[in-house]
C-alpha cells in the first residue's frame, strides 16, 4: 500500500482553499446537525468549522456541548442529520481506506484485545503506511513500557500512554484526541507534552479535545471554542495574544475598563485590549469564560461572522 | 476521480484477516473447540444409545451399508443447521459494545474488504471446519464402537456420501437441504448485523414469530378458497412436476440467502459507535 494521503491541492475544488489566507483546508465541518436520538434534541445545530494549517488545536467548551461528538463526526463514527465532515474534500462517513489510514483517534475510553503489544503493533501497523517503529519504541520508553505487556491487563493510564504512543508513531496527518491527559499520572502528562510538541509539524493538524486547559495550555497553536451551535473562537494563540492581554490586577478601574473580568483569591484575573504590543501569558480559563460571557464582544475582536441566532 | 483500490484490495483484505484472528484468537478457538468437538460428542452417545440397531436384523439392508446411517445422518443435518444459526449468529459479534465498533470501524480497511473476511471466518470456515469436524467424528465413531458388529461402515466419509448423492432422489435432497442450511445461516446472520450483542436468541424469537404470523395469514388465505370442498379430494385437479418444484426451491433458497448477504453487507456499512435500534 503506497501513502495515501498527500498535500496535494485539488485545483478543481476552488472551496478547499482561502486564497486570503494561503490556508489548505484539511477538515472541513459543514453545517452539521447531529443529534443521538433520532427525534432529540440536537447536540449540534448547523455547526461549521474548518481547520486549515498544521498545528496543535484545542477544542474547548463546555460539557454537552459536543467536542467528543464532533470527534466522532469528523471519524466518520457517527452520521450526521444533515451537513457533512469533509477529510481533504472526501465525506469522512464513507469511512473510505485512503481517509481511515489519513487520521487516527485517540477516544477518552476505549478497550485492548487481550494480546500483547508487540503483536498488536505487528497486527495494526501494516494499515499507516507512514508508522515508524523506533518513534513507537521511543514514547514507550519515555513512557516506562515495555513491548511484551499483555495490553488487555493494564490500567486506564497505561492505557491511553500506549494508545498515545502508537497513534503518534503512525505519523497520520490528523490526529483527534478526546481528553488525552485523563488518567495520566503527572510524569505522563509531562511527557505527553513532551511528544506532541515534538511531533507537531506544519503538515499535521492535531485536535485535542479537553477540559484539562492547564495540562495542555503550553501545547496549543491554535484555540476552538465552541457552543453547540457554532464556533464562538477560532484563533491562533498568536493572534489572541497580539489582541488582547491577560493579567491580574488589584486596581478598581482597571477592573472596570476591562473587557471581562473574574475574581479570584489573588486579585482580579482580567482581559484588556493589547493596545501595546506587548504579549502576555495567554490564560485560557480566562479566555474560555470571556468567550461564553460575551460572545459578541470576541466575535467583534476577531471579525469573526456569527451565525443566526435560532 | 475516485482513488484505486478504495472498494476491495486483496493485500488489505489479507491483513484485515490476519488481524481479526489475531485479536479475536480466543473466541475464535472457542468457537473453533465447540465445532470440532460437538459431532464427535453426539454420534458417540447415538451410537451408543441405538446400539440394538446392530442387533436387529432386516432384509432390506445390505451387508455393506451400516444400520446406523439411517439414525445418525438426520442427527447430523439437524446439528449442522443449528451450528449454522450459532455461526451465523457471531458473525457481527465484533460490533456489540462500542469499543469494539470504534476499532472495527476506524480501521483502515473498506467495508467490503471487512465484510468478506467476517464472511471468510463465520461462514466459508465453519463450513469447512464443520464438514472436516463430522468426518473425523466418523472416525472416531467407527473406531470406539467397530466391535458392535460386522456392518459398521463409515457413514459420513466422502466416498459413502458420493454413493448417496449418486441416487438421483437423494442428490435433489441433498442441495434442497445445503440450500435450507444457507438460509438459516444468512438469517442468523442478518441476525447479527441487527441485533451484535443477543443475535442468536433475538433471531430465533424474531422468526419463530414471523413463522407464527406467515402461518396465520397463510391459512387465512387458504381456508377461505376451500380447495378441497368439504372432502379429501383437491377441487383443483392440476399435475405438478417435481423438478420443478425442487428447482424452484433450490432458486428460491439460493435468492433468498444472497438477498440476507447483501442486507447484512449494508446494514454493516450504516453501523456506528453507538446503536440506534
Amino acid at each position: 500500500m503506497g501513502n495515501h494521503f498527500s498535500n496535494n491541492i485539488n485545483t478543481n475544488n476552488i472551496n478547499n482553499i482561502n486564497n486570503i489566507n494561503n490556508t489548505i483546508i484539511m477538515i472541513d465541518i459543514k453545517n452539521i446537525t447531529f443529534s443521538y436520538s433520532r427525534r432529540g434534541e440536537a447536540v449540534l445545530d448547523d455547526f461549521s468549522l474548518s481547520v486549515g494549517n498544521g498545528g496543535v488545536y484545542g477544542l474547548l467548551g463546555p460539557n454537552g456541548v459536543g467536542k467528543s461528538t464532533l470527534l466522532y463526526l469528523v471519524a466518520g463514527l457517527l452520521t450526521p442529520r444533515r451537513g457533512e465532515c469533509l477529510i481533504d474534500g472526501v465525506n469522512s462517513r464513507r469511512r473510505l481506506p485512503q481517509t481511515l489510514s489519513s487520521f487516527f483517534i485517540v477516544p477518552e475510553e476505549f478497550e485492548f484485545p487481550s494480546i500483547t503489544l508487540d503483536r498488536y503493533v505487528k497486527l495494526h501497523s501494516p494499515f499507516y503506511p507512514n508508522f515508524d517503529i523506533e518513534d513507537m519504541n521511543r514514547s514507550l520508553e519515555l513512557f516506562g513500557l515495555q513491548r511484551e505487556i499483555n495490553i488487555g491487563q493494564l490500567s486506564m493510564g497505561q492505557r491511553k500512554k500506549v494508545m498515545m504512543a502508537f497513534a503518534l508513531a503512525c505519523k497520520t496527518p490528523i490526529v483527534l484526541m478526546d481528553e488525552p491527559t485523563n488518567g495520566l499520572d503527572i510524569p505522563g502528562k509531562a511527557m505527553f507534552r513532551r511528544l506532541v510538541a515534538e511531533k507537531a509539524t506544519p503538515e499535521r493538524v492535531f485536535i485535542i479535545s479537553t477540559h484539562q486547559v492547564r495540562d495542555i495550555d503550553s501545547l496549543l497553536d491554535h484555540i476552538i471554542i465552541m457552543n453547540h451551535r457554532r464556533v464562538l473562537l477560532n484563533e491562533s494563540t498568536e493572534a489572541i495574544q497580539q489582541r488582547l492581554r491577560f493579567e491580574k490586577t488589584t486596581d478598581p478601574a482597571v477592573v472596570a475598563g476591562a473587557l471581562h473580568a473574574l475574581p479570584s483569591i489573588e486579585g482580579t484575573s482580567v482581559v484588556l485590549p493589547n493596545d501595546d504590543g506587548d504579549e502576555t501569558r495567554l490564560n485560557l480559563e480566562l479566555l474560555f469564560d470571556f468567550a461564553f460571557a460575551a460572545p459578541e464582544t470576541i466575535s467583534s475582536i476577531f471579525n469573526q461572522p456569527s451565525s443566526p441566532v435560532k | 476521480m475516485k482513488p484505486v483500490g478504495q472498494t476491495f484490495d486483496y493485500d488489505r483484505f489479507k491483513l484485515y484477516l490476519k488481524s481479526y484472528v489475531g485479536e479475536h484468537r480466543r473466541h475464535l478457538l472457542l468457537l473453533t473447540l465447540l465445532v470440532a468437538f460437538l459431532p464427535t460428542f453426539l454420534l458417540c452417545v447415538f451410537t451408543w444409545l441405538f446400539q440394538d440397531e446392530y442387533q436387529f436384523n432386516n432384509q432390506y439392508w445390505s451387508s455393506n451399508h451400516d444400520p446406523m446411517a439411517s439414525s445418525l445422518i438426520p442427527i447430523v443435518a439437524v446439528l449442522c443447521i443449528v451450528m449454522s444459526a450459532f455461526a451465523g449468529s457471531r458473525m457481527f459479534s465484533v460490533l456489540a459494545t462500542k469499543h469494539s465498533r470504534e476499532g472495527f470501524l476506524t480501521i483502515p480497511a473498506s467495508s467490503l474488504e471487512k465484510f468478506t473476511a467476517l464472511f471468510a471466518i463465520y461462514c466459508v470456515g465453519y463450513i469447512l471446519l464443520m464438514s472436516v469436524s463430522i468426518m473425523v467424528a466418523d472416525f472416531i465413531r467407527l473406531g470406539l464402537f467397530s466391535y458392535l458388529g460386522p456392518d459398521v461402515d463409515f457413514i459420513l466419509a466422502p466416498w459413502k456420501l458420493k454413493e448417496l448423492m449418486s441416487e438421483e432422489f437423494w442428490l435433489k435432497f441433498v442441495i434442497l437441504w445445503l440450500g435450507y442450511f444457507c438460509c438459516i445461516l444468512s438469517t442468523y446472520a442478518v441476525g447479527s448485523a441487527l441485533w451484535p450483542r443477543h443475535g442468536f436468541i433475538m433471531t430465533f424469537v424474531a422468526t419463530s414469530a414471523l413463522q407464527i404470523v406467515w402461518g396465520i395469514l397463510f391459512l387465512g388465505a387458504i381456508l377461505p378458497l376451500n380447495l378441497f370442498g368439504g372432502s379429501y379430494e383437491p377441487r383443483f385437479d392440476f399435475e405438478v412436476n417435481e423438478n420443478i418444484i425442487i428447482g424452484l426451491g433450490i432458486a428460491l433458497e439460493m435468492i433468498y440467502t444472497a438477498g440476507c448477504f447483501v442486507f447484512c453487507y449494508f446494514r454493516m456499512k450504516q453501523w456506528e459507535i453507538i446503536s440506534r435500534w
